[in-house]
């Protein structure tokens, strides 16, 4: 197990987002958060991540409780991707030097230049490298910014919606990077989506948020016509197609 | 720009940094220039060698009066105080992710200088002789600064309150920096319309905000105050770089924004009232320093804070020997000089928006 969500309850002004969040993750998976919007998940991940204060509850990764933590160690452990990213300037290769700002004292090693190096290789961003990141294009951005993530060396990767704005291509691209360095690297992801299909495609656990509670969590067996009417209120059904489950919604 | 073949990654980013740090060498040497200029030049022409004997050499007489005791000093409170009010200007553009922000747009400055002529007329920490550009006398710079800080802090507070829980646009920010400005102003006016004649001439001239007037132990208190300002900017490079990524990708790399954006602003409000308390109020080159130089070498604090302290120290170092030069042997106050420059590009910059600039 390298990820332990105990108990945790959170709200905004007085309403309560999520109660009593509880699930695990096991090394090497990928597991998908799904749900409506407003559902949760975000305020899950930023939850998970220490971003936000939940009220009550625990996170342990491998087994050690974040809120014993400093927020430079937590960042050592949790490395987060924002749905949105904000205005930066910086160049590419400075941007994902950033993700080593945990480890940084006063200046940056040979050590950390090395990491984003081998990193900007493995993601194929070589040929931008010295651009400025509002000079790329979505998609380059989006692995820029899971770059970032990755060079923190986490345990486990969060990432919210990482697909959102992205061509099909690139939604592939992405999540067919996250699949193999979780299984590279043997960490875990936590990835919240809106595409149930490509949740089904590269995803190994599912957990689906209503209301900020827990529908339903567990392996394939969770996505049901029946869980996906009470996740998202409409009808659907499952087919498969060339042994790959897929959801079909229905007019109704 | 992309990776040349041949070329390891990490060596065209060594490059590229080293290009960085180049630019910002070559300005510290012509901020040198300009200064070994600035010495030689004034109503006792000097040539570059004999203001380098008589810097390095010692020697005795006129020259070295009109060195040591009144171009040095004016030379040196221009350059700390520039680069002081441009290193605060960049910090306070990160924090608050407002391209427009800067010790004086955001009223921080009115409110020092509100707090400096209070203390100066109501406590008594400064005496005024006459109604010149130099009459104001600091007794007491504890007083002086103290209250300036106090007065810089309200503006400072009142803007972190309104980011924190309004959420205001860039230009909502700066509309309520020219509130508590004209709050400042107003409130140093009620001061004034109590005061003496003689006392409201010099307070009037001595917000012009004039570099001449600094003596060595202002510049001291200046110095010590900026260095450490620097120091902990360049501490904090990384978590301003994380920042500009916006607040949740900061958290989530272990920066405590809510700290890091108190103290930060704190400090630079600290900065800001120690030179308005010796100078007065010296408009826009906290905005204009650190966007030129945002130009020159990118947004990355690693380069854009020493840039900074490079490029204001020499926009007031040229701007103070403009205000001397233009109209000699009449010496302008430089406050005058730096908000014609500044106020054209302040529109020019409301204009666009941080991208591009």
């Amino acid at each position: 197990m390298i990820l332990y969500v105990e108990g945790i309850r959170f709200g905004y002004n007085g309403e309560v987002t999520l109660k009593d969040i509880e699930f695990e993750l096991k090394r090497g998976r990928v597991c998908a958060i799904l749900g409506e919007n407003g559902a949760g998940k975000t305020t899950l991940l930023k939850c998970i991540d220490g971003v936000l204060k939940p009220r009550v509850g625990t996170v342990y990764v491998e087994k050690k409780n974040l809120a014993e933590m400093s927020k430079n160690e937590i960042a050592k452990y949790i490395g987060y991707v924002p749905q949105r990213y904000s205005e930066g300037m910086l160049t590419v290769f400075d941007t994902i030097l950033l993700g080593r700002k945990p480890y940084i004292r006063w200046d940056v090693s040979r050590r950390d230049i090395g990491i984003v190096e081998d990193t900007i290789q493995k993601m194929g961003l070589e040929n931008i490298s010295l651009k400025r990141i509002d000079e790329i294009s979505g998609g380059e951005l989006q692995k820029v910014i899971i770059a970032r993530a990755l060079v923190q060396q986490p345990k486990v990767l969060l990432l919210d919606e990482p697909t959102n704005n992205l061509d099909i291509r690139n939604q592939i691209e992405v999540m067919r990077i996250i699949k193999e360095i979780v299984a590279e690297r043997d960490m875990s992801a936590v990835v919240a989506l809106h595409d149930i299909n490509l949740a089904m495609r590269y995803a190994d656990d599912f957990l689906i948020l209503k209301n900020g509670k827990i529908l339903s969590c567990g392996g394939f067996d969770t996505i049901t016509p029946e869980n996906i009417k009470r996740a998202y209120g409409i009808e659907a059904e499952i087919v498969s197609y060339r042994d790959v489950p897929l959801v079909v919604p229905l007019d109704s | 720009m992309g990776v040349s073949r041949g070329l390891k990654l990490s060596e065209e980013y060594a490059g590229y940094v080293k290009r960085k740090y180049q630019f910002i060498l070559l300005s510290s040497a012509l901020l040198f220039a300009m200064a070994v200029y600035a010495i030689s030049v004034g109503s006792i022409h000097l040539s570059v060698w004999q203001v380098l004997s008589v810097l390095f050499e010692g020697g005795k007489g006129t020259q070295h009066i009109v060195i040591w005791n009144i171009r040095l000093p004016r030379l040196l409170a221009a350059v700390i105080a520039g680069a002081g009010l441009s290193v605060a200007g960049s910090v306070m553009q990160c924090l608050l992710k407002n391209p427009l922000g800067s010790p004086y747009t955001f009223g921080v400055s009115q409110g020092a200088a509100f707090g400096a002529a209070f203390a100066i007329v109501v406590l008594g920490a400064g005496s005024i002789h006459s109604s010149s550009s130099d009459a104001v006398i600091v007794n007491s710079p504890l007083t002086v600064t103290g209250c300036a800080f106090l007065g810089s802090v309200i503006s400072t507070v009142v803007i972190l309150l309104l980011t924190r829980f309004a959420r205001v646009t860039p230009q909502a920010m700066i509309l309520a920096g020219v509130a508590m400005g004209s709050l400042f102003t107003a409130a140093t006016m009620l001061v004034e319309y109590f005061a003496t004649d003689i006392e409201v001439a010099s307070i009037v001239f001595w917000t012009f905000g004039d570099v001449g007037r600094a003596t060595w132990r202002d510049v001291c208190i200046m110095t010590i105050i900026m260095v450490a300002f620097s120091l902990y900017a360049m501490l904090n490079r990384w978590n301003y770089n994380a920042l500009d990524a916006g607040e949740d990708s900061a958290r989530s790399l272990g920066v405590d924004v809510e700290r890091i954006r108190i103290y930060g602003m704190l400090f630079a409000s600290l900065v800001t009232a120690v030179v308005v308390a010796f100078l007065g109020i010296i408009g826009f080159v906290g905005l204009v320093g650190p966007h030129i130089m945002r130009r020159m070498v990118g947004s990355d604090h690693r380069f854009l804070i020493p840039a900074s302290i490079v490029g204001g120290s020499l926009l007031l170092l040229v701007s103070d020997t403009v205000a001397r030069r233009v109209i000699a042997p009449v010496v302008l106050p430089v406050g005058i000089v730096t908000s014609f420059m500044g106020a054209p590009l302040f529109l020019y910059i409301l204009t666009r928006r941080w991208k591009g600039i």
